[in-house]
């Protein structure tokens, strides 16, 4: 007897208990399931196609237009020709670049930029090979290419070869979302310039290779840290007797005004496009050579898709 | 175990007892949601603003008329991909708030063994953006041939769910948007 009205209070407590879970998690079952359903590509992996210096793996939105105006004041420190007659470099301009960049497909880039310095103009490609998703795909991949020439006047004989104003950049840009706040990337880079200057440090090298780090931590809804820094491999650079090369670091403010994307940066990199910086960068941090930057950006939307 | 007389009764009633409360169960429909279709839109001074979203799971409950609906916010698909990625990072926060949910009941008595259109409420626990209101929204529930389908329009209020919007761009985007809701179901073979 006693077993068998345990066996039916058992019954009885399996059926309804069976009733009262299956209520309470049926929420949260549903939840599983469209988890499970969700492969979507993660979204602001960088707010923007730049971080400080280089290149992050977001591009122009598809028949998007991103028309920007970059804009580097010159060096702070006193040591470097800063100070307080030039408000720390606010009178000067490192360098000040105007660029359009169109997105062809939400996977491919087109852009094309001119600088103040070298007077580069420059035309770059970006593709994205693979896009970081919900479960499926870990890892963002970028490539870009960046074909640069320098149309300036020839005042020391280096360009008797027309050959030798051009310059290209080469770049796999792997990232990553960890979370909702973090972003890291690494920027594995190689550069080659027609020009090699020979001088009392050797003579330079046609290719080089740098490795290039970018992150960006978001802090509220509408600001962001970023900071990129590269490594330049390159001996000519690294042991030059008279000129001291520098990698490139910066770091900067990320704020979100809805539709527009304003940096506020502190770079010692000498220029705006990677053709540039990644190969000339002679100011140092500790000797005041960093200058503040900011970019203004407006995108127009080119999608009419028929409709107004 | 000793057998009495009585014990043979007893297994039986035991038998029984079992028998019907898992048949309550089964006889009662669960219905699951296939075909889905939510779409919000919100007219602006400077552009609408509409996304559809077709990623949605439905489940209800005849029996104790439970209605559960989960709707993935990344699953709104814009006509502009920025839109779409503001809408996920800066007003939805989707790495945060996954999904939008409808917990709560369907009010009234519909017989769904009969094929017909009824107008109805549901009432429960609105969750957006992880603030939950208590709403009851209308809809039109269509019984047709062994199908379900539920039809809603509702509005949603900004500030109910405490979605900010930034006054720089506030002209954008109105305060109130609408939503449109088309759920078809099919009857559920219950598990276990």
């Amino acid at each position: 007897m006693k077993q068998l009205i345990s066996a039916l209070a058992l019954a009885l407590l399996f059926a309804f208990s069976s009733h009262l879970s299956a209520q309470e998690d049926l929420m949260s079952m549903l939840e599983d399931e469209a988890d499970a359903n969700d492969d979507s590509r993660v979204y602001a992996t960088f707010k923007t196609m730049k971080a400080v210096n280089f290149h992050t793996i977001e591009m122009v939105k598809k028949k998007s237009l991103d028309f920007r105006v970059t804009h580097r004041f010159g060096n702070m420190g006193s040591a470097s020709g800063g100070g307080v007659h030039n408000i720390w470099g606010l009178d000067n301009s490192d360098d000040i670049r105007i660029s359009f960049d169109y997105g062809i497909t939400e996977d491919l880039q087109v852009g094309f930029g001119r600088s103040k310095r070298n007077e580069l103009i420059d035309a770059n490609i970006k593709y994205r090979i693979l896009a970081q998703s919900a479960q499926k795909t870990p890892i963002s991949l970028v490539l870009l290419a960046n074909f640069g020439i320098t149309p300036k006047r020839d005042l020391n004989g280096f360009y008797s070869k027309s050959s030798s104003r051009l310059n290209y950049v080469h770049q796999l840009i792997i990232a990553r979302k960890f979370g909702e706040r973090f972003s890291l990337e690494l920027i594995p880079t190689h550069v080659y310039q027609n020009l090699r200057i020979k001088d009392n440090s050797g003579i330079d090298q046609h290719s080089i290779l740098a490795l290039g780090v970018a992150a960006r931590l978001k802090l509220t809804q509408r600001v962001a840290l970023i900071a990129d820094y590269a490594y330049i491999a390159s001996d000519y650079r690294r042991s030059h007797s008279s000129i001291t090369y520098q990698d490139p670091l910066g770091v900067g403010v990320e704020i979100e005004t809805g539709g527009h994307v304003f940096h506020l940066t502190v770079t010692n990199a000498s220029g705006i496009v990677e053709n540039n910086f990644l190969l000339n960068t002679t100011d140092d941090w500790t000797q005041g050579g960093m200058k503040l930057g900011f970019n203004i950006s407006r995108v127009f939307n080119l999608n009419f898709n028929g409709k107004e | 175990m000793p057998a009495a007389p009585t014990t043979n009764f007893m297994k039986n009633s035991i038998l029984s007892l079992t028998l019907i409360l898992l048949s309550s169960s089964l006889f009662a429909q669960v219905w699951k949601s296939s075909e889905n279709k939510v779409h919000f839109f919100s007219e602006a001074p400077l552009e609408n603003i509409e996304a559809t979203n077709t990623t949605s799971i439905a489940l209800y409950n005849e029996e104790n008329k439970q209605l559960a609906i989960v709707i993935p916010i990344k699953g709104f698909k814009f006509e502009k991909e920025l839109m779409e990625e503001h809408f996920n990072e800066n007003y939805m926060e989707s790495e945060k708030f996954k999904n939008g949910k409808f917990k709560g009941t369907l009010d009234g008595d519909i017989d769904f063994s009969k094929d017909g259109t009824y107008e109805t409420t549901a009432t429960g626990i609105l969750t957006i953006h992880g603030v939950e209101q208590k709403r009851t929204i209308k809809g039109t529930l269509i019984v047709k041939k062994g199908t379900l389908q539920m039809q809603s329009k509702f509005q949603i209020k900004l500030e109910d769910h405490d979605i900010e919007i930034p006054k720089i761009v506030f002209s954008n985007i109105a305060e109130v948007i609408d939503v449109t809701c088309d759920f078809s179901f099919k009857p559920q073979p219950k598990k276990k």
